[in-house]
């Protein structure tokens, strides 16, 4: 009696166990808006829009507010080639000014894109990608979706370059001492970069953001970024993007930038929001 | 003979216990429709996330986490559906009813197909959607069907042919109505790749690798280009043959009708994670689902038209068949020949293919990379996770540290690189089938593709040194393992290479 008393017990609480299932938690149940893409009509409008006219230059700099973290050269002892080389840590480059390189600025969404960047001249720039004493010498690049990556190796030592955007068609070529130029382009924009690695050598890493419009920058030495003819006269969202920050945020002024920033810039303005002070307590490096 | 009052009393009893824990468990545990569950590994990829801050000039409330998942489950439920009533876009190029055949639970059942073309019911209420509708219609005559519908009600369908309708016409509303067997997916691959095509079924945790998750579009064995999705073909082999070294076993003695259904469930559930990963990235930057513009471009990457889409990469996967050039296999008819290439590959195997550095000099998955290291800010040296499969990578920073794992997923799990002196091959032990894993590598892992990437591309291997390497990595099963690369047999010193 006793036994069964417990039993019952053990029974109401593998059931009770056996029935609460954390997966389902955090997926809820859909609502009536899944009928619009059902239908593939319907639903909100279009959140950009065209309100401006005339084109504008944004401009500005990051700038590390605190002390730059100090970070050892890459290890590659006992790697033939490799090991005569020093090899940077680059998951924070601050330069002698206190500006930070390889920041991506890009807008999130615009409403018209300027007539200069719908030239075949523009199109058809090349962006190169070479790799060279044992690592990618374009650490941090954005382009446009179409445009041509040319991926080389210059380096006496063989690589491979494994890029695996989600959602397109990747590449993941060996590399031989003396082999030409391998020309790959995205089809697909990604909201956030695809990281590249080279896994004959795991410490190369670099990261490549195509997107479908041409407003983008990556910081240079000094921090500084610019892009030109952006629409005017309207509200332009721009993400902030770096490696070694979950969120990257920062002020200038009554500019706030906490992973993104808005701006509306008059026609023919060249805006400089000047330097944006990133607290170093933002960069989490390794 | 008979029980004591006492003892018929505890008989009793026991009867009583027993009855509560059998109605307790109906009660506790009644299972629910089966749902597809959000992938919040999709939140780890992306550092950025931006739920947005109220901004009271524009009027707008604040965005939360749990909005967001609201939006992704509405855009998802929308284009696939459930795990009982899948959907697909006719843009796609999938067969829906293949899809519906493999999905639900595994039962045979009356199948009413309802196809995507226009539909109306009785009270000229229009259904632009396929929908699969299980169990016995309500009524049924010649010229009409009524079904009772979940989401709908009750719906009264119109069975007539048009008027002149002839052979070769557009198909009427109802193009099928058959008692079949359904549930495929759900009888034969759930326990291992999970209801969602997670590869996080209940038996998975015990497996080694883990059950393939479908949800990022990448498949190891196949017979295209680096870059490029499996073929259907491929997908069908490796359910006949299995995968040797893993727990996939083959599914041979299934008829080929359902294999074909439960290929289109595999590409159907690999589309959807594909998606899904696509909807947790705009949400992350901020972009509003609901949103017209934003729903086209969902919408475009599951049509077939559309160039570089999702639905387009598996349709013209077939293009981009690796097919060698016969003219270009070195000759091995005679026993000189064949030494001759495989003395070629075991020098290729060391120097030109970088092949040693991950499966090891002597060919037995041992090579340094398995214990390669870098430097970390502080000056310590850590392991870097490159033995991990994308399927496994996702678990760990950087520095190799695995980071918060949710409650669901499968502990981390090294992929190590194959001992090729065992002559299992997991894609195949068919020269062609290592031929291609050479040429264009194992998608989803840090094997590189020696070939061109794209058809007259560059490659780092010539198609006559790939088929050295292949006769060599063929021979290594029989060769001593005291004969390594390195030494008299080709002169070269044992050094990292």
């Amino acid at each position: 009696m006793c036994n069964m008393r417990w039993f019952l017990c053990v029974g109401v609480v593998l059931c009770a166990a056996g029935c609460s299932d954390n997966r389902v938690q955090s997926t809820p149940n859909p609502s009536d808006k899944w009928v619009t893409y059902r239908q593939g009509s319907g639903g909100g409008t279009a959140e950009v829009v065209a309100a401006g006219t005339g084109w504008a230059t944004l401009k500005g700099r990051f700038v590390l507010d605190g002390a730059a973290p100090s970070l050892q050269p890459v290890s590659a002892s006992g790697v033939a080639i490799c090991k005569d080389h020093p090899i940077p840590n680059e998951s924070l480059v601050v330069g002698s000014n206190g500006g930070v390189k390889n920041i991506i600025v890009y807008a999130r969404r615009v409403s018209r894109i300027h007539e200069d960047y719908l030239t075949d001249e523009w199109k058809n720039k090349e962006v190169k990608f070479d790799q060279i004493k044992c690592i990618f010498t374009s650490h941090v690049v954005a382009l446009q979706t179409g445009q041509t990556l040319m991926v080389s190796n210059s380096d006496q030592v063989g690589h491979n370059t494994n890029i695996s955007p989600p959602g397109d068609v990747g590449i993941n070529p060996l590399f031989s001492v003396g082999q030409p130029p391998l020309p790959y382009s995205f089809n697909k924009a990604q909201n956030t970069p695809v990281a590249v690695s080279c896994n004959i050598h795991p410490w190369m890493r670099s990261y490549i953001l195509p997107r479908k419009d041409p407003y983008f920058a990556v910081t240079d030495d000094q921090g500084n970024f610019e892009i030109k003819n952006i629409p005017a006269g309207e509200k332009v969202e721009f993400l902030v993007w770096h490696e070694s920050a979950p969120k990257v945020q920062g002020a200038a002024g009554d500019l706030k930038v906490n992973g993104n920033f808005s701006v509306t810039i008059a026609e023919n303005e060249t805006k400089d929001v000047g330097d944006i002070k990133v607290p170093a307590s933002s960069f989490n490096v390794k | 003979m008979h029980g004591t009052p006492a003892n018929r009393s505890v008989i009793g009893l026991t009867g009583l216990c027993g009855l509560g824990l059998v109605l307790l468990s109906t009660l506790g545990c009644h299972s629910e429709p089966a749902r597809f569950r959000l992938n919040l590994q999709n939140v780890k990829r992306q550092p950025n996330y931006v739920i947005q801050e109220a901004d009271p000039d524009a009027g707008k409330a604040a965005v939360t986490a749990s909005d967001k998942y609201q939006e992704i489950t509405d855009a998802l439920f929308g284009l696939f559906g459930s795990p009982d009533r899948p959907y697909i876009p006719t843009t796609s190029g999938l067969d829906w009813a293949k899809i519906a055949r493999a999905s639900g639970p595994s039962l045979r059942e009356l199948l009413v197909v309802v196809s995507e073309e226009e539909v109306k019911d009785a009270d000229g209420k229009k259904f632009t959607m396929s929908n699969v509708y299980t169990g016995l219609p309500m009524a049924e005559t010649q010229n009409r069907l009524t079904i009772k519908d979940p989401q709908f009600g009750e719906i009264s369908l119109d069975r007539s042919l048009p008027e002149g309708w002839k052979e070769g016409d557009a198909k009427p509303a109802v193009v099928s109505l058959s008692a079949q067997q359904r549930g495929l997916y759900r009888q034969h691959c759930v326990h291992c790749h999970g209801i969602t095509g997670d590869g996080a079924g209940p038996t998975a945790q015990f497996l080694m690798p883990y059950p393939r998750d479908f949800r990022t579009g990448e498949f190891k064995f196949k017979s295209t280009l680096t870059g490029a999705k499996p073929t259907r073909d491929d997908l069908h082999r490796t359910l006949m043959e299995g995968i040797p070294g893993t727990a996939m076993p083959s599914f041979r003695l299934l008829p080929t009708s359902e294999l074909e259904a439960l290929i289109e469930y595999v590409i159907y559930l690999s589309i959807r994670g594909e998606v899904e990963a696509d909807l947790f990235s705009r949400a992350s930057i901020g972009d509003n689902l609901y949103e017209s513009v934003i729903r086209d471009e969902v919408l475009a990457s599951l049509n077939v038209d559309e160039g570089g889409s999702l639905a387009a990469q598996w349709k013209e996967a077939p293009d981009s068949v690796v097919k060698p050039d016969s003219s270009k296999r070195p000759p091995v008819e005679t026993p000189e020949q064949l030494q001759a290439s495989i003395e070629n590959g075991r020098k290729l195997f060391q120097v030109k293919g970088k092949c040693a550095s991950c499966h090891g000099p002597n060919a037995m998955g041992d090579g340094w990379q398995l214990t390669a290291t870098a430097g970390a800010s502080n000056g310590e040296l850590f392991a870097v996770p490159n033995e991990l499969d994308n399927w496994n990578k996702i678990k760990v920073n950087d520095q190799g540290f695995v980071t918060d794992i949710q409650v669901y997923d499968l502990p981390l799990q090294q992929v190590r690189p194959r001992n090729l002196r065992q002559g299992i091959y997991r894609g195949g032990r068919r020269p062609i089938d290592l031929f291609r894993r050479i040429y264009a590598g194992i998608k989803g892992h840090a094997m590189p593709g020696a070939g061109p990437q794209v058809p007259g591309g560059p490659s780092a291997l010539t198609e006559e040194e790939i088929w050295n390497v292949v006769d060599y990595v063929r021979s290594l099963p029989y060769e001593a393992e005291s004969k390594t690369g390195w030494g008299e047999s080709s002169g070269l010193k044992r050094d990292r290479l």
